[in-house]
């Protein structure tokens, strides 16, 4: 911390308190750190009203504080408290009003431990109006230094504390109504304090930079996320959302490969017909340690068939027994036509060995389903015939879809998280779309 | 490039690859139920008992 050594003094002329003289031409009210009375620095220091000053707000910047921001040399010359009150609700701010020889005025606001810096936008720009914002369908937004400003909240706040030299005139109580629209690294408000307007560009400042930009410690946590604040994200953040959903496109392109891969055909299409079961079907297995497909295709039709499955591997050891239901149902309500279950199944396997492995196929059960439905019977005939196919090498897209899934979730944290933070940013708006109120 | 992009590609790279060769064995499509004399699968009206 360092004080202006370029000061000067004057005496409050309702206390005679000595008052550090800061603020440059532009000042036009110096308000009395001691006694809290506003004096008009354009009529001889002439005493215009009173603060009460026995709330003085907690902050880390004091008046005479000098400091460099953004490259300028800043003095802190005033210190303003705000206050909002909404139903139950109230919310307070700090805004320091600094100076400097060459840059002029700007403000340093602090709220919920958050820091920002702001200055007059004196470039050609659309004033967002209270009314416009009430009639607005669509989010309210105008375009100002190459960015797009949308609408974010309208408060109308009070002065309750006030010290030190300003270039208006603050009154205790006077409402300020402010219209403040967010861009992705700024904020416009639009203030109208009864029939001045001025319109202010506001910026997150880092605790880090003031802190060292002024020499002090800020001691305040910042609370939540600040509208203005910009997201921490990790130096790979960016390359590990290109380079995740990248290789996740990949593995869905090589999934969608492997799956069109059936391998070679063992045994050409044959249809049993239900009555000559049980078959036994051998087949030569040349790919030993690749996944071998048996397919069935039934003509089911309102009814359903378990078929048991034996397969003998070439030393004639049973390899497994297992079963597949081929049933499939169909018919018409109100909903219209509906169909449910499938003609087809099928069994996969990883034959051990090269050579010749025998299937052994069977109805086991079956049945009929509708108005002429049956008990169920053992091994009648719930379908005409059953076709069967066997093919070896066939590859499988599975476990590139779990692997995409990964890099989808690494590609996609980052975007989630900036997701996230943006709505975070959005919170405090009191914008509502239609649709989502 | 940093080390840890350069780490994560060959990574990446040796995953696919290898996931890849998984791939093309067929692993992953293999039916679950195809223990020894253990018949996982239910018999007929095996949408949940309630067809439409």
């Amino acid at each position: 911390m360092s004080l202006n050594p370029d000061l000067k003094t004057i005496n409050c002329t309702a206390c005679g308190a000595g008052l550090d003289v800061l603020g440059g031409g532009r000042v036009t009210v110096h308000i009395c750190a001691y006694c809290g009375t506003v004096l008009d620095t354009l009529d001889n220091y002439r005493a215009l009203q009173k603060f009460d000053l026995l709330k003085r707000p907690d902050s880390p910047f004091k008046i005479g504080m000098s400091g460099q921001l953004f490259g300028v040399s800043y003095t802190v010359i005033g210190t303003l408290e705000h206050e909002e009150v909404w139903g139950a609700r109230r919310w307070t701010w700090i805004d320091h009003q600094l100076f400097s020889p060459t840059h002029g005025y700007a403000w340093l606001s602090l709220e919920d431990g958050h820091l920002t810096f702001s200055r007059r936008y004196r470039k050609p720009v659309s004033w967002m109006s209270e009314a416009w914002v009430e009639r607005a369908e669509v989010q309210p937004q105008v375009r100002a230094g190459g960015e797009i400003f949308k609408y974010y909240d309208t408060c109308s706040s009070a002065v309750i504390y006030a010290e030190g030299e300003f270039t208006w005139a603050p009154k205790a109580g006077e409402k300020t109504t402010t219209v403040s629209a967010m861009s992705e690294t700024a904020m416009l408000s639009f203030s109208q304090t009864g029939r001045e307007r001025e319109i202010y560009h506001t910026v997150y400042l880092q605790a880090s930079v003031a802190s060292q930009g002024f020499g002090i410690s800020i001691g305040f946590t910042p609370r939540g996320t600040h509208a203005l604040q910009q997201q921490k994200a990790g130096g790979n953040a960016r390359f590990l959302s290109v380079a995740g959903l990248g290789a996740m496109g990949l593995c869905l392109v090589l999934a969608l490969f492997m799956t069109s891969q059936n391998g070679e055909t063992l045994s050409a299409p044959q249809r049993y017909s239900l009555e000559h079961l049980p078959v036994e079907i051998p087949f030569d297995v040349r790919q030993p340690g690749r996944l071998t497909r048996i397919d069935l295709r039934g003509d089911a039709r309102n009814s359903w068939g378990y078929f048991a499955v034996e397969l003998e591997d070439p030393e004639g050891e049973v390899l497994f027994e297992s079963g597949r239901t081929v049933e499939y149902y169909q018919g018409r309500d109100k909903d219209g036509n509906w169909s449910e279950g499938s003609n087809r199944a099928t069994l996969a396997f990883f034959p051990p060995v090269a050579g010749t492995y025998t299937l052994s196929l069977d109805l086991e059960e079956g049945g009929s389903w509708g108005p002429q439905a049956k008990d169920v019977f053992l091994t009648n005939r719930p379908m005409r015939s059953l076709e069967l196919r066997i093919r070896n090498g066939v590859s499988s897209g599975f476990w590139l879809v779990v692997l995409a899934l990964g890099f989808g979730a690494i590609g996609g944290l980052p975007l989630m998280r900036r997701f996230l933070h943006n709505k975070a940013r959005w919170r405090g708006s009191d914008w509502v779309d239609e649709g989502d109120d | 490039m940093t080390v840890f992009r350069l780490f994560f590609v060959l990574l990446s790279a040796a995953a696919i690859s290898g996931t890849s060769y998984v791939a093309y064995l067929g692993h992953g499509g293999e039916s679950r139920d195809l223990d020894r004399s253990i018949r996982a699968v239910s018999a007929g009206r095996g949408l949940n008992g309630s067809i439409k």
